[in-house]
């Protein structure tokens, strides 16, 4: 996408534990337009945070971020930014969202106290300033009487009044990107709607692009355009959310689907993907997925699959792309036959 | 409402009474010498008041050179508690930013940093006083306050890092840092705050063995000197005469006694009061699931 807000071109973020090299993210691209929601799904350990976090470039030792990544953000590469210079993109240009609201916040400072650092860390802003910013901000998002509201403690709060708060946090400085990782996780289903309706509504009043990362397929229906699916530190299918309900093409994102609940759907119990994601220290050869699929064969053990374009803006980094009478002849999995990975 | 107030509330009885003993004690030592009869260092009357037993003019009798004892106890109470609660502190500051850089900074500063902790660690505190004060002597107050403050601080020091190790992994410190927050800041407004609690029990805790230990340094006749008298210092007055005149180490040995006690009941106190999550259970803003709002 040549207008893309952020383009991430072969990132490759890597863990070099005493376990070997986990390879984490291990050549992700993809971009993000101005406006845009783009989902990024996978299974826990797929790499989908280690993602989030590479892209703000909070990624610690013993991890790193490989060199030839790029990650072009508003015509700046991040990577050859100072940490200084990337301390003022974090919450400024580039804010992020947690899962855990109860956790996310400190313990031992008022919300109001909170929200109020975020534009006294990027403006410089007077206490009074930005404290009516916070007021200002928890207003936004829908809490009642902030000006009181301001002044209590993480803990006086509700699971969903306190990511009503990280959210806050997120949106003081109005950054062009918001990265949420799974923000509504921890949230009561009832809750959950009303966290995403905020997102949305914020996102058309400021114009933020969101990269929304989630396991829940439910949550990218609501409120991507566009998703990408995500398996062992790879992007395995990218696709319009509505092309991606319709036609799953990856072996994997079908297996995602037949994961998730659906109202209408006669069906006794809800399929699952046999085994687990392997260890990002040893992805297996061909296909990362080769173990787990229904539909392996010789090719998908010894050839890594590139992106194959099914339909336009539709990738699946699947060799059924090339041999689609496979899909005819589901088998058990390897790693059942094996008795792995359960 | 307040902290303090909140505290308080949570505060088991013995917890309050040491509190009551402690501040009770602070204002005998701050009045001293508004409520002291005599002064510490008065020979009242050398020939007709030298080592009187208790008696209503003198409750806790009088030493070998007729001075008050109670007079002196109440005066060696500003020494005593000054100089435990300064020192204290200052191993507190000390532990705390020692521990703080240990535990924020990268592997390899942190080894070194721990190392060499191990190396002070396995130096014996109280021979290393008694070596150093056998060259520095009389010791003044400050003197006092210093060695033993600075001998002091490597038990907090290894537990502000192991809770810094821990609080820094924290989502609301990641959270900080996704939003620009730079190293000092993180260090001293998200971690910091969250590493108090342990340091504060700990600390109360060790003004106590501060005392005692002060107190064995007088009594080697190397502590506080005279004319700053600790209770230690009379401890060991009373001691060397011993001979029937049971007053003369009795009550400041109660003082001290008593202090130390009251220190470490607090201390154990406070290790309930400033476990957040009871502090989050009983505070009046918390809502019941059912109550939940949004």
């Amino acid at each position: 996408m040549a207008n893309a807000l952020l383009a991430v071109e072969n990132l490759r973020t890597h863990f070099y534990t005493e376990a070997g090299v986990a390879r984490a993210v291990d050549g992700v691209t993809f971009s993000i337009g101005a406006g845009e929601t783009v989902g990024l799904v996978g299974e826990s350990g797929c790499g989908k945070s280690v993602t989030a976090f590479s892209i703000m470039r909070l990624i610690a030792s013993p991890g790193r971020i490989e060199p030839g990544s790029r990650m072009l953000f508003e015509g700046k590469d991040l990577m050859t930014l100072s940490d200084e210079e990337m301390r003022r993109v974090r919450g400024n240009r580039i804010a992020m969202i947690f899962q855990e609201p109860m956790t996310a916040l400190n313990p031992v400072f008022t919300v109001g106290d909170q929200i109020a650092e975020v534009a006294r860390v990027h403006e410089r802003a007077s206490k009074k300033a930005a404290w009516n910013r916070a007021i200002e901000m928890l207003e936004l998002v829908g809490i009642p009487a902030p000006a009181e509201r301001a002044k209590e403690y993480p803990h006086q709060m509700s699971g969903g009044m306190r990511q009503r708060v990280v959210i806050a946090m997120a949106l003081v400085m109005k950054p062009a990107l918001v990265i949420a990782d799974e923000p509504t996780t921890a949230l009561d289903v009832t809750i959950q709607a009303q966290i995403l309706d905020l997102l949305k509504d914020l996102q058309t009043r400021f114009g933020t692009s969101i990269l929304l990362i989630t396991h829940d397929m439910g949550v990218v229906a609501e409120t991507a355009s566009r998703v990408m699916v995500m398996y062992g530190g790879e992007i395995v299918e990218e696709a319009p959310v509505s092309r991606i309900f319709a036609n799953p093409h990856h072996p994997y994102t079908e297996g995602l689907l037949g994961a998730m609940p659906r109202v209408g759907r006669d069906q006794a119990r809800l399929q699952t993907i046999p085994g687990t994601v392997p260890a990002p220290t040893a992805w297996p050869t061909g296909c990362r997925f080769h173990d787990r699929c229904p539909y392996s064969w010789e090719r998908t053990a010894h050839e890594h699959p590139p992106l194959y374009e099914i339909e336009a803006g539709h990738f699946s980094r699947c060799h059924l792309a090339q041999e689609p009478q496979r899909r005819a002849q589901p088998h058990e999995p390897l790693v059942v036959q094996q008795g792995a990975g359960a | 409402m307040s902290l303090i107030a909140r505290w308080w509330r949570r505060l088991a009885p013995p917890g309050r009474w040491a509190t009551a003993v402690l501040l009770a004690l602070v204002a005998l030592a701050v009045l001293a010498p508004l409520i002291a009869r005599h002064a510490p260092e008065a020979q009242l009357d050398i020939v007709g008041l030298k080592s009187q037993a208790p008696d209503a003019a003198h409750p806790f009798g009088t030493d070998r050179y007729s001075r008050d004892v109670l007079s002196r106890v109440l005066h060696g109470a500003r020494v005593t508690l000054s100089v435990a609660t300064l020192a204290v502190l200052l191993s507190a500051v000390v532990g705390t930013l020692y521990g703080l850089a240990a535990g924020m900074a990268g592997r390899a500063v942190d080894a070194v940093l721990m190392r060499t902790l191990d190396a002070l660690l396995s130096i014996p505190r109280l021979l290393f006083m008694i070596a150093l004060l056998a060259m520095w002597s009389p010791v003044p107050v400050a003197g006092l306050v210093l060695l033993l403050g600075l001998t002091g601080w490597f038990d907090v020091a290894r537990l502000v890092r192991a809770e810094t190790l821990s609080v820094r992994e924290l989502d609301f410190v990641a959270a900080a840092r996704s939003l620009g927050a730079g190293r000092l800041r993180i260090m001293l407004r998200h971690v910091l705050p969250n590493v108090a609690v342990p340091v504060i029990v700990t600390t109360t805790l060790g003004v106590g063995n501060v005392i005692a230990l002060e107190a064995t340094l007088s009594f080697l006749g190397i502590g506080a000197q005279e004319p700053n008298a600790s209770w230690g210092t009379m401890f060991h007055e009373g001691v060397v005469d011993l001979s029937g005149m049971w007053w003369l180490a009795f009550f400041p040995g109660l003082a001290m006694v008593t202090t130390v006690v009251a220190f470490n009941v607090l201390g154990d106190a406070l290790r309930g009061v400033l476990d957040p999550r009871q502090l989050e259970r009983a505070s009046p803003g918390t809502r019941s699931a059912a109550g939940k709002t949004v």
